[in-house]
């Protein structure tokens, strides 16, 4: 048989262990599927109601289309450190199809997070988002959008869901 | 042992312990987080470290324990893309699913919908026992009765039927049938055409227009996106909704983000699509063929088109398309379509400047209309005219969604088949044939008027309607809306139906109209579900039997491949069958052996994995291999690209002829004379699968089927060459009306994902979207309840009948710039009345379900007197909890609308009205 399939002998993986682990979530390659947050609620067997990261649907202020935008929870999003025990990445970056959320960490500089500069953080401080999430292509006029974030809130809920 | 779906009673009350001693009550758990119920930020640092302890252990007391799971490949059936995918299984459960980087169709991408097979396999309310009703047809009452004594009741019926030589008196009605041919043996083995299914639901016209111009082989295409640098998209959604989606959306978005790829939109409402596209146009509904034949127009006008391949591989001369298209300018569109016409220009040019690195994008957006297979025939047409077809970057044909040996574009590629003997289909029910005088005169008549090769494909009114050829001269797509109408009209009787993953009595259009049939005795005397949960169909049957579940059973996998070269994959079992649930294919082998007469020897295998290790007896790896890896792919084969220039091998070319006039070179096979190239600059070449050998943008195909079924040549249906006219409907749309249309969303399938609880979450209701200055013209405020009513569609349709309105429903508005002004648009997935308490929004089934598990899994019940916490409690959306609740169901006042011809339901023109309530 040639080489065994990636998944296999995760148990004897050795630990990815980063010293400063850090997501950069890359806007131009999103489009709002959600796989990434029903991947992560699925793999920790989170309840109905909390939200370690949630893909807010933003009406755009310039076009009559939307900004997809996941946000992650600061006290909920533990930066996928039960599979990085195990040598894999994070279910939200497992899962997304389009590459657009990148784990690593921030203090190595060769490594994947390296190669993606000019990521910084969304101004919302009411939101309580996740320090260590960055992101390319943020726009200005997101904290107008983002109150309480990944949370449930009224004034949270994307209008194109919910009446 | 940790649960996955839902909450054990164990971790509900250690967490309800840590939250009571922070003095917050178990309703901040399940509940909405409004910021009252914050601890605040000043509260002590104490509160809060507590706080964030108790949110760590959320995340990870039921975390997957990578010490303990194992992955296990298998195939993905949250919808019909069906991608190589990985689940998690711990503890004998699965887990979760992650991507199977081996595909190397997906390479590893899932969506959110991969997960819902973990909820499918897991919840509340799914049935584990053979079920019997014990009250009216529909009340909702069952016991449950053995395996044996529910298969041999089936058994009896059809074996009566068999033996009565009325073998069509059964008919199996399939919704979602993955089993690659299993369910067609058994129907074939019985001796009953009527093996009947929702394709006309979905997707037929769209499929004509490519099988019209390709051959039959190429019924969906596989647009080379990776390399393509310009795509126009006439609205389709191959970011949230689209046969194939993860195979297009991952390449899309690499190709505009990483090599400067355009892609235009043109669709009626802001999809994700439409939100990720460098343009976007909201056009009014069913304009796109307009759009396209001014497109074609510009790129003639312009010089820009590619006149060797169109002189090459195209049956229709230039000039006559030049004529032919003076109609249709960039002007014309605009009118038609809102478009600017000057942006119809540049982007007709910039596609062909493109070529033949770009392509077309389209699906049921552009074609489920009444003028839309001729606007898919025009969009395709682009393609041609710019040469772009089979090109890298550009408009790729592939047939490998049916694996088979000796198939077009096929050559070298190992069996993949199901083992022998395989049962022959039944007889056509040709004039004179004991089926065909039990059919209504005016139906007789019209098959006798059938050129001899279409009636060697007639097999009545249900599986073949003779008012839709198109249907089913390709190949059989069936008109599944029109099944139930036909048996109330009595155009056929049946003595047996069996639904298999339907969703029929919740998803067709008009869908009292078959729940209404399926209720009634006479017309349905008997009616058995398979299915792996409670749906709304299944409620409605005489007998349940409990299916395994994608997660618990084998199958066969093939798919066209975006990576421009095939492979195939298996569907394996992760887990044991939950309960007394059976895969189909064993349920179907028990009853072979129970009705007999010879069907039992098509059925002839100890075990399923040994039945479908026979289908891979040639691959070049070993069976155990395969099932290791789920994939198997030949990496240094050519890509697919211009598999009709290839030469026609020397041995096949023996004994051949070629005709003098067309260049058809054709040998005789079985006694039949077979096309198997063609002769082009004194070479043999393939060439496409069409009777020309050429690809058919003019079609002659359209002017028979209208003469035979007696529709007027006038109809644009009827049209040879592809034509724009706007939908009948339409034509002088009062000012008081608008469009109604229905969309998918990118967290559910159909009707059949309601109950999926994370999916469910994201997305519960199904509000009324409009643009706000329809609002503004309608007086309507955000969130104002209206009453929408439809109206029954014109032109050469099959209807219901004559009264207006067809129906109507109430729901809230949602203003959503983007929207064309014309448009009001609500999901249907949501609305459910069955599929549990997820699926009904909170509140449990009123059904009286048998649903004990012997302790072999600890489900929650979803009834409220009990005690459990269970999955219900955690529906923070519930009405009972001032939620909004779980949608409305709307497709009792969507009107049966089958394309003529074709057969397609035209979703999208209806005419509606509204009020404010």
């Amino acid at each position: 048989m040639s080489e065994p399939p990636p998944w296999a002998d995760v148990a004897s993986r050795a630990p990815l262990e980063p010293k400063q682990p850090g997501l950069v979530v890359d806007l131009a390659r999103c489009i709002g599927c959600h796989a990434c947050s029903v991947a992560c609620k699925t793999e920790h067997g989170i309840p109905l109601g909390e939200f370690p990261l949630r893909v807010r649907w933003l009406p755009r202020p310039d076009r009559p289309t939307f900004a997809f935008v996941p946000v992650f929870d600061a006290e909920l999003c533990d930066m996928g450190a039960n599979r990085a025990n195990f040598g894999m990445e994070p279910a939200c970056v497992t899962a997304c199809p389009t590459k657009t959320i990148t784990w690593g960490d921030r203090a190595d500089s060769a490594g994947a997070l390296s190669k993606l500069s000019g990521a910084g953080p969304l101004e919302a401080p009411e939101a309580k988002l996740h320090p260590d999430v960055t992101y390319l292509g943020a726009e200005s006029w997101f904290k107008d959008e983002l109150h309480q974030g990944p949370r449930l809130d009224p004034r949270d809920r994307d209008p194109i869901y919910e009446q | 042992m940790s649960s996955n779906d839902p909450l054990s009673r164990r971790e509900f009350l250690s967490f309800a312990a840590k939250l009571s001693a922070l003095g917050l009550g178990a309703g901040a758990l399940g509940g909405c987080t409004s910021p009252a119920s914050e601890p605040s930020p000043s509260g002590g640092g104490g509160a809060s470290e507590q706080t964030r302890a108790v949110k760590r252990a959320i995340v990870r007391e039921n975390a997957i324990d990578y010490r303990k799971a194992r992955a296990v490949p298998t195939i993905c059936f949250g919808c019909t893309t069906a991608c190589g995918v990985i689940g998690w299984v711990q503890d004998g459960r699965v887990r979760k699913i992650d991507g199977n980087p081996l595909d190397p169709n997906t390479r590893g991408a899932i969506c959110s919908k991969a997960q819902g097979m973990v909820s499918y396999t897991y919840y509340p309310e799914r049935v584990l026992h053979p079920l019997k009703r014990v009250g009216p047809r529909g009340s909702g009452r069952w016991k449950r009765i053995s395996w044996d004594e529910a298969l041999d009741e089936v058994a009896r019926r059809l074996k009566l039927l068999r033996e009565g030589g009325r073998p069509e008196e059964f008919v199996f009605h399939y919704g979602r049938d993955k089993t690659k041919g299993f369910t067609k043996r058994f129907t074939n083995a019985f001796g009953t055409p009527n093996r009947l299914n929702r394709r006309s639901i979905c997707s037929s016209n769209r499929r004509v227009p490519l099988m019209s111009f390709y051959g039959r082989e190429f019924e969906w295409e596989t647009q080379d996106l990776a390399r393509s640098k310009f795509m126009i998209n006439f609205g389709a959604n191959p970011m949230e909704a689209y046969q194939g989606g993860l195979f297009m959306a991952p390449r899309i978005m690499e190709a505009r983000v990483e090599h400067g790829a355009k892609l235009v939109t043109f669709e009626v409402r802001p999809s994700a699509t439409a939100s990720v596209s460098d343009e976007f146009f909201a056009i009014t509904p069913a304009s796109d063929g307009a759009i396209a034949l001014a497109m074609a127009q510009v790129i003639l006008a312009e010089n820009l088109h590619d006149e060797a391949f169109w002189k090459r591989w195209s049956n229709l001369p230039l000039d006559t398309l030049r004529e032919h298209l003076e109609p249709y300018t960039p002007e014309f569109a605009e009118a038609e379509s809102g478009v600017p016409a000057a942006d119809i220009r540049r982007i007709a040019i910039a596609f062909a400047k493109a070529a033949p690195a770009c392509c077309t994008i389209s699906n049921r957006g552009s074609a489920k209309h009444y003028n839309g297979v001729q606007a898919d025939r025009a969009i395709r047409m682009l393609d041609v005219l710019v040469g772009n077809v089979g090109k890298p970057g550009g408009f790729g044909l592939s047939t490998l969604r049916m694996w088979k040996k000796g198939r077009y574009g096929q050559d070298g590629l190992p069996e993949i088949s199901a083992p022998k003997p395989s049962p022959k289909g039944p007889e056509p029910w040709k004039p004179g044939t004991r089926a065909f005088r039990k059919l209504p005169k005016e139906v007789q008549a019209r098959v006798r008027g059938f050129p001899e090769a279409w009636q060697n494909k007639y097999f009545g009114e249900l599986a073949t309607p003779s008012e839709f050829p198109l249907s089913w001269l390709y190949y059989s797509m069936r008109v599944g809306q029109l099944v139930h109408p036909y048996l109330k009209e009595e155009r056929q009787q049946i003595s047996v139906y069996m639904s298999y993953t339907l969703g029929a009595a919740f998803g067709f259009p008009e869908a009292k109209v078959a729940r209404e049939v399926l209720k009634d005795e006479n017309l349905v005397p008997f009616h058995v579900a398979i299915d792996i949960g409670y749906s709304e169909q299944a409620s409605l049957a005489d007998i349940i039997l409990p299916d395994a579940t994608s997660l618990e059973r084998w199958d066969a996998h093939s798919q066209n491949s975006y990576a421009m070269r095939p492979y195939t994959g298996i569907r394996q079992p992760l887990v044991e069958p939950l309960g007394e649930a059976r895969p189909v294919q064993l349920i179907f082998q028990e009853l072979a052996r129970r009705i007999g007469g010879g069907m039992e020897k098509y059925f002839e295998f100890d075990d399923l994995e040994d039945y479908y290790k026979a289908w891979y007896s040639e691959l070049p790896i070993s069976w155990e291999e395969f099932k290791a890896r789920g994939i198997w792919t030949d990496p240094e084969r050519p890509l697919d690209y211009e598999l009709y220039e290839q030469p026609v091998p020397p041995a096949e070319l023996e004994g051949s002829t070629v005709d003098e006039e067309t260049g058809v070179i054709r040998v005789e096979r079985q006694g039949k004379q077979v096309a198997v190239g063609i002769m082009l600059d004194g070479k043999a070449v393939r060439g496409f699968p069409t009777p020309s050998r050429k690809i058919q943008v003019q079609d002659e195909i359209f002017v028979q089927a209208a003469k035979l079924t007696g529709l007027s040549l006038d109809d644009i249906n009827a049209s040879p060459l592809p034509i724009y006219d706007k939908v009948p409907e339409h034509k002088g749309l009062a000012d008081d009306r608008l469009i109604f249309t229905t969309f998918k969303w990118n967290v559910h399938t159909q009707g059949r994902s309601g109950h999926w609880k994370y999916h469910a979450e994201i997305v519960h209701t199904n509000p009324a979207l409009m643009h706000p200055e329809t609002g503004a013209k309608f007086g309507l405020k955000e969130g104002d309840e209206v009453e929408i009513t439809t109206y029954r569609p014109k032109g050469a349709v099959y209807r219901t009948g004559e009264e207006e309105p067809v129906g109507s429903f109430r729901q809230k508005v949602r203003f959503i710039p983007g929207m064309n002004r014309r448009v009001v648009a609500c999901s249907h997935h949501v609305g459910h009345w069955e599929h549990g308490v997820v699926g009904r929004g909170g509140e449990a089934t009123k059904a009286d379900l048998p649903l004990a598990h012997e302790g072999q899994l600890p489900l929650a019940s979803s009834k409220p007197a009990d005690e459990t916490p269970s999955l219900g409690e955690q529906v923070w959306w519930a009405k009972s909890k001032g939620g909004p609740g779980g949608g409305v169901h709307i497709n009792d006042a969507l009107p049966i609308n089958a394309q003529p011809l074709v057969g397609g339901q035209n979703w999208f023109d209806n005419v509606c009205s509204i009020r404010k309530v």
